[in-house]
């Protein structure tokens, strides 16, 4: 297997983030990107190596900070993790011979200014949390000379994700945020980008 | 704020499953899943342009 560009997502591990997760898997594949994200994984080593290894290893990182406030649980707690991980991207992004970039997301705009003023000068880029929202905010990052995916192909990759995980949630696994299902979706995206992007399937 | 470049050449779904570790029987169930997932929607799409055809139909009536 060749050396892939890993694109790693950073996002909160909720219910409600599930249509982005899917949209960024699906968004990142249809620009030829390999997802990869720190997963639930009960059967892995330190969580913070995992996570560490897994920035480094991508060419591209993605981070939604969109999820700022605290949760129910008492005592209520603020999701630091996303902020956390994209403090990792920055550095790693700023080691010599650093062959690393990262792209910060968000649901409001100008929020970050005043949440993470370190970032000063760096706009998130803004999305709804709805799928066109995310896939809308990703073509604005990105893009390609060649095989350059259509916005309409995006959505046609997203359906195909959007109605496998369904039936991997019907099947095993009511949890995308899961090893298996994440990793398995990421295979879906792969083969949907072949199909919706035509230049690919000449 | 610039737009990146992706200059690398897409992996096919066998690498990706490769780099997961994911065998290749399931990629074919994968596969064979998102073909049926394309003709149920096909199929749902034909019956929905069928029912218009014949709505519109009766209202020209």
């Amino acid at each position: 297997v060749s050396v892939r560009p890993f694109a790693f997502i950073n996002l909160p591990y909720a219910k409600r983030y599930e249509t982005v997760l899917l949209a960024f898997i699906a968004g990142l594949s249809g620009h030829g990107l390999v997802p990869t994200a720190a997963i639930r994984d009960p059967s892995s080593r330190y969580q913070l190596d995992r996570i560490y290894e897994l920035i480094a290893s991508a060419r591209y990182s993605f981070h939604d900070l969109s999820l700022m406030g605290s949760d129910r649980k008492t005592p209520r707690t603020p999701r630091l993790n996303m902020a956390f991980e994209l403090g990792l991207a920055v550095a790693l992004s700023r080691a010599p011979k650093a062959n690393h970039q990262w792209f910060v997301f968000d649901t409001v705009p100008y929020r970050l200014d005043k949440a993470l003023s370190d970032l000063g000068g760096i706009r998130a880029r803004i999305h709804d949390r709805s799928p066109k929202g995310v896939l809308r905010a990703l073509v604005n990052a990105l893009g390609r000379h060649e095989h350059q995916p259509t916005f309409d192909g995006l959505l046609r990759i997203y359906a195909d994700v959007k109605d496998a995980a369904k039936r991997i949630k019907r099947g095993y696994s009511a949890d995308l945020f899961e090893t298996r299902p994440f990793e398995e979706l990421t295979v879906v995206a792969s083969d949907a980008a072949q199909r919706h992007i035509p230049s690919l399937s000449k | 704020v610039a737009k990146v470049y992706i200059t690398t050449p897409f992996p096919t779904p066998e690498e990706v499953a490769a780099h997961y570790g994911i065998s290749p029987v399931r990629v074919a169930e994968l596969k064979r899943m998102l073909e049926e997932i394309r003709a149920e929607r096909a199929e749902r799409a034909a019956r929905t342009a069928k029912r218009t055809r014949v709505a519109s139909r009766a209202k020209k009536k």
